[in-house]
């Protein structure tokens, strides 16, 4: 370890920013939604009667049947919740803080939820891995099926470029782009969940078609605000004093006649601004400056000091 | 290299007017072999001459030595002596002079140390990187016994890395920060066993008392502080450099060898430390009573010098910019209280800031005091608070002009990495949303209108999460985190034992500022101003007091 003729210098005490580690947690959530079925898939392929395959056939048989519902679900809760997240009428900046936070994690479970749905469909040679990308390949069902896939590749992107979402700001119309074909992308993914595999109850088909009209009421909402907020920006009301202070000192007698009429309204108790002392108790200032940037270097003397 | 200068008489400087360092050979020609004393000779002669320790905390050496010897039961169990060359502070080069030029005066005041407790093993903790690196290095290699006692380890360059239970945690595996719960060193340090931890200076003076004996050692001095002291001199002089001189000399002396430029005042103590107005420094002593009597303090020996040329606000803003950042994030009043203090004196040293900003400042200063695990809240507050007293009239014009007129130099040594990051907005694109100002409060302050009013500071650590965050979350894509540009300014050289930044070298990169041209204010203007501001706050800032 330690040579005679060189001393090691050990590194200690490092310390490390925060938020490390937080990529692979992201990670891990579609890792594992995909980990878990296909083990489960595998196990209850293999046979048998133990406990552990019976269990494993039911998880695998539950995902296969609901998982596109998840996704479905969770997709839906992720373009609400982005839409929330924009408005800034009735949100405050707080609450649009939480509604992303929902936001990244409806899409999080339902990118997760989508390629378990991918997976067990191919498990289960209802599909070809094919079909899983290129839309409109598949045998039977074409055009539906196909809608589902054109959705699933339009999540992915949007989602890969969401996590990218920082490396995006110089290329912001780019970014918002890509970000709004969610709205094309979702009522897709509707389609595909309604016509493409088994029929759905009326109910579901009432939620999904309410869902679809208070989106797009929510997106004209949302329009409409932003061009308000755009015409509302050009008349910005002139700022309100923060403080009595006048900014500039050469208006002294109109500010300080603005200023204590300000202190009347917030402090009526405080009596008014007392008689300047002479200026033989104040302590000598030093000249005023020249303009310009050659001052003289020693414009203020040590000498001002003494006093204080 | 950071030259040397001497005041008086040679102690630890002994020998570097003719070598650039000592090696093994020069330095036994220059000090001998120091005696082996005996543990409770060894109290006693630091007891004579009152030795503190150097760090800034001023402990007496002794009551550490004590309070080891009771701990081991006097030398029957292990313990470890610990070398802190960790010098956080920017304004000092003393202990890392001293590990480059002389590093065998500092192992061998570890080594009387280490055999006066039976110690067993001796730690030298350097910072960063550079020549007191392969100096301590070398030194050790070159004595086999040391070879076998020493370990030399580097902990992370920070302010708050020197402090004693932050470097305790580093040398036992654990993050560089000061623990919440404090244990003394001397009960349970190193390894969990008793400790002697104190500056490489103390260790050196140390080896020179044990050389000289208590009485050889207090013919220079004061009664009270016998001895020399080593000071770090810089800001704008025209010589920075470490200084040895004797307890009880003029300050105005050291800073008329350093070739001090007109000072408007001077800061003793460095970034936990005072400032001084110019004429104030000038008659006081450097002394421990010395600089308590001028309204200073001694700290770890730093002082830097403020000339004229300079806004003395901006340079102390950016220092408490600096100081906010090196928090380690650990404690509340901390993490949020410092940034908050910066702040305020960025937007009053802009002209953003009236008298309610005044108010905050006074009120966010004196709310992080007492409130921290360490004592980097209270020294940074002290700091700030003695420049509010010490420069109140350039505060009065800020307030009132916006400006004092006069550029910000940057006279005052801050280290510089070009990996830092740094919020920016791209204003064509903020709409004001704020979700910035809810997620990363420490760095992002909103303004009237909503809008996001930038801290410009490195993002430290703690804060690299939240930071992040902000700008994922901007609804308008307006915020990013980038990489300073800026090619490190001449001030980083510190930590490389180079020169502190002199007023020359530092010419070409003065920050233009703002300045109102047009009218000429008006004297009558600012008195009335002051007078106003007196009856505002409730203190005569214009009359003698």
């Amino acid at each position: 370890m330690r040579s005679r003729s060189r001393v090691q210098v050990e590194q200690l005490g490092e310390i490390r920013p925060t938020g490390r580690g937080r990529a692979a947690m992201i990670l891990a959530v579609p890792v594992l939604s995909l980990l878990i079925p296909a083990l489960a898939t595998v196990i209850a392929s293999a046979g048998g009667h133990s406990q552990l395959t019976r269990i494993s056939a039911a998880i695998a048989r539950f995902l296969l049947y609901y998982s596109g519902v998840f996704a479905l679900l969770a997709l839906t809760a992720a373009v609400a919740a982005g839409l929330l997240a924009s408005d800034r009428t009735v949100m405050s900046p707080e609450h649009r803080i939480l509604a992303q936070a929902l936001h990244r994690t409806a899409s999080l479970i339902g990118i997760s939820a989508l390629a378990n749905h991918i997976m067990l469909e191919v498990l289960a040679h209802r599909a070809r891995i094919i079909d899983g990308f290129v839309p409109f390949m598949a045998a039977r069902n074409t055009f539906y099926m196909g809608l589902g896939t054109l959705a699933s590749d339009l999540f992915i992107v949007i989602i890969v470029t969401g996590l990218l979402r920082r490396r995006f700001t110089s290329r912001r119309l780019l970014w918002r782009a890509l970000h709004a074909t969610a709205y094309a992308a979702w009522p897709l993914a509707i389609l595909h969940g309604l016509l493409a595999g088994r029929s759905a109850k009326p109910y579901v088909d009432w939620s999904y078609g309410g869902c679809l009209a208070a989106v797009g009421l929510a997106l004209v909402l949302r329009y409409a605000m932003t061009m308000r907020g755009r015409n509302a920006a050009l008349e910005w009301p002139a700022p309100a004093m923060s403080s009595p202070m006048p900014a500039n000192m050469l208006d002294f007698e109109a500010a300080q006649l603005r200023g204590s009429a300000l202190r009347g309204s917030a402090r009526p108790s405080l009596p008014p601004l007392p008689a300047l002392p002479p200026a033989s108790v104040l302590s000598p200032l030093p000249e005023p400056r020249p303009s310009g940037e050659n001052l003289p270097p020693a414009w203020r003397t040590a000498d001002e000091y003494q006093d204080r | 290299m950071l030259p040397v200068i001497r005041v008086g008489q040679a102690r630890v400087t002994a020998g570097l007017d003719h070598r650039p360092r000592l090696d093994m050979a020069s330095h036994r020609a220059v000090f001998g072999f120091p005696p082996a004393l005996p543990a409770a000779e060894l109290v006693a002669i630091c007891e004579q001459v009152d030795l503190r320790g150097r760090g800034g905390a001023a402990f007496p050496v002794a009551s550490k030595l004590r309070a080891v010897l009771t701990a081991t039961g006097q030398g029957k169990r292990r313990s470890v002596v610990v070398v802190n060359c960790a010098e956080g502070e920017p304004g000092s080069a003393k202990d890392k002079m001293l590990l480059a030029r002389a590093p065998h005066l500092v192992l061998d005041g570890a080594m009387v140390a280490a055999s006066a407790l039976h110690a067993s093993e001796i730690v030298v903790a350097v910072a960063g990187d550079g020549p007191h690196v392969r100096s301590v290095t070398d030194a050790v290699a070159a004595d086999g016994a040391l070879a076998r006692k020493v370990r030399v380890v580097s902990v992370p360059d920070r302010f708050v890395s020197g402090e004693s239970g932050a470097l305790i945690n580093a040398i036992n595996g654990k993050p560089a920060l000061p623990p919440g719960i404090k244990t003394r060193a001397s009960d349970r340090g190193a390894h969990g066993m008793p400790t002697l931890l104190s500056n490489a200076e103390t260790f050196a003076q140390l080896a020179v008392l044990a050389v000289l004996g208590p009485a050889g050692y207090a013919t220079v001095g004061t009664a009270h502080e016998p001895g020399t002291v080593m000071l770090t001199v810089g800001g704008s002089v025209s010589r920075p450099a470490v200084v040895e001189a004797p307890y009880g000399v003029p300050l105005g002396h050291v800073l008329d060898v350093c070739g001090a430029q007109l000072p408007s005042a001077v800061l003793v103590g460095g970034y936990h430390g005072m400032w001084l107005p110019a004429d104030v420094a000038y008659n006081a002593l450097v002394s421990r009573a010395g600089l308590a009597v001028a309204g200073g303090t001694l700290g770890a020996g730093v002082v830097l010098v403020l000339g004229q040329d300079t806004c003395p606000l901006g340079e102390v803003t950016r220092v408490a910019g600096y100081l906010a950042m090196q928090s380690s994030g650990q404690c509340g009043p901390c993490k949020l209280g410092l940034p908050a203090v910066s702040r305020s004196l960025e937007a009053i040293t802009v002209g953003a800031g009236g008298v309610d900003e005044l108010d905050a400042l006074r009120r966010a200063t004196a709310g992080v005091r007492g409130r921290g695990a360490c004592s980097h809240p209270d020294g940074a507050a002290n700091f700030v608070a003695s420049a509010l007293d010490v420069f109140a009239g350039d505060l009065t014009e800020h307030m009132f002009r916006g400006t004092c007129g006069r550029p910000i130099r940057g006279f005052l040594p801050l280290p510089a990495d070009s990996r830092d990051k740094r919020l920016r907005v791209d204003w064509t694109r903020c709409r004001g949303h704020g979700l910035c100002g809810r997620l990363v409060p420490e760095l992002i302050e909103l303004d009237e209108h909503g809008y996001p009013r930038v801290h410009q500071v490195p993002v430290p650590f703690w804060l690299s999460k939240d930071a992040t965050q902000a700008v994922d979350m901007c609804p308008a894509l307006a915020l990013s985190l980038t990489e300073d540009k800026v090619e490190p300014p001449a001030t980083a050289a510190v930590s490389t034992l180079g020169e502190l930044p002199s007023p020359m070298s530092l010419q070409g990169r003065q920050q233009p500022q703002a300045v109102l041209t047009g009218r000429a204010w008006r004297r009558a203007d600012l008195d009335a101003a002051e007078a106003w501001l007196a009856e505002l706050g409730g203190r005569d800032l214009s009359g003698p007091r």
